[in-house]
């Protein structure tokens, strides 16, 4: 036996496993703080904008180009505009995921919740 | 009088310095494109003296080192292992927006980065890269980008219109925030100093000087916040860019 107190091994792992508890405690709480989301305001609102209008944009254009080679006036804008709304949605929803645990670095890319 | 100097659009100017013509395309050697040139310089520069592989590194090439590391991190965390291919790229891309970013906040010198047309530029590179490289790789599998999986098939389709948008809104959303920040932080950083300006050349020199302190102090206040948005929108670009990268890696996860 490699215990040095001749005891059984018992108690031993026992004292280590506290041991290796208090050090997990220590460490969380000596953790430096991961690098802050401290972006300011300005880019906070930027970035959920521009994620947004962009999506829009986009739904819309293609709405209007459908009309416009299909002749389905107006229904393709109206449409790409609500699909572009639900894309900026979710566009704004991915971009919110993206500093979720608050460390400001992406999560990794997570397989599909379903 | 005093407006016409101190007007915050100016600075944005492009000034052509030697008129060059390919068929109708104007290529002209401008402002913006010199301080591209400058930042490309001086990243040479930089990584060309301060690389001479010393075991113990100097200053110079301490900061290259941790540049790569912070970059190789940067792509490892959010593109997998895999992604490391195109660290070249990701790297090359971090450094010339950060020190574009960076030569903007030096007075008088023209930031190329606050036009849409450069950043868009940089934003559609990536997008080609990502749609070239995922056919490449996966060929039509690729497609599977727009059609996720475990999805009801009644709104599938619907979703996959959604996730086309959203794919094309990318480069978009991706130049637009980079421009939008450094235009709205130089136009922020001209007004309130030439408001500080303006209170003494109106009120004249002590009343002037009285109404210039709270002006002076916001310009004061917004120059490091502005150093740090030159560096956090870098580093969002790359960042996004290793997302969008990982998609090209491996499509159908999201």
């Amino acid at each position: 036996m490699s215990n040095p107190n001749g005891k059984s091994p018992r108690p031993d792992k026992d004292a280590l496993k506290a041991l290796s508890d208090k050090l997990e405690a220590t460490k969380k709480s000596h953790q430096e703080p991961e690098i802050q989301n401290d972006r300011s305001g300005m880019a906070a609102g930027l970035k959920y904008a521009s994620e947004f209008s962009a999506a829009v944009l986009v739904g819309a254009f293609l709405g209007y180009m459908i009309d416009k080679y299909v002749g389905t006036k107006p229904w393709g804008l109206l449409l790409g505009l609500i699909f572009g709304l639900g894309a900026g949605v979710l566009n704004v929803i991915r971009a919110a995921k993206e500093g979720m645990d608050g460390s400001g670095i992406d999560l990794p890319p997570e397989p599909d919740e379903d | 009088m005093i407006a016409a100097g101190l007007d915050p659009i100016s600075q944005f100017e492009i000034v052509k310095y030697a008129e060059l013509k390919i068929g109708k395309y104007d290529i002209s050697f401008t402002n913006s494109s010199l301080m591209m040139l400058v930042a490309v310089g001086c990243i040479a520069l930089w990584l060309l003296l301060s690389t001479k592989k010393s075991l113990i590194p100097g200053r110079a090439q301490s900061i290259a080192e941790i540049s790569y590391e912070f970059v190789a991190d940067m792509v490892r965390s959010a593109a997998g292992k895999e992604g490391l291919k195109f660290f070249p790229f990701v790297f090359t891309l971090f450094i010339f927006i950060l020190f574009a970013n960076l030569l903007g906040m030096i007075p008088f010198f023209f930031t190329t980065t606050s036009h849409i047309i450069v950043t868009f530029v940089l934003a559609m590179m990536v997008m080609s890269l990502v749609i070239g490289y995922g056919v490449f790789k996966h060929g039509f599998k690729f497609l599977k980008l727009f059609w996720p999986s475990g999805i009801p098939m009644a709104i599938l389709p619907f979703v996959s219109i959604l996730e086309v948008i959203s794919f094309i809104s990318r480069p978009i959303s991706l130049s637009v925030r980079l421009w939008a920040n450094m235009f709205a932080g130089h136009i922020l950083l001209k007004l309130f100093a030439g408001f500080a300006i303006m209170m003494v050349t109106g009120l004249g020199l002590f009343p002037g000087l009285l109404g210039a302190i709270v002006p002076y102090a916001m310009t004061l206040a917004l120059v490091p916040l502005e150093f740090l948005v030159a560096f956090v929108q870098a580093y969002v670009f790359a960042l996004l860019t290793c997302v969008y990268l990982s998609d090209a890696l491996h499509p159908g996860h999201h």
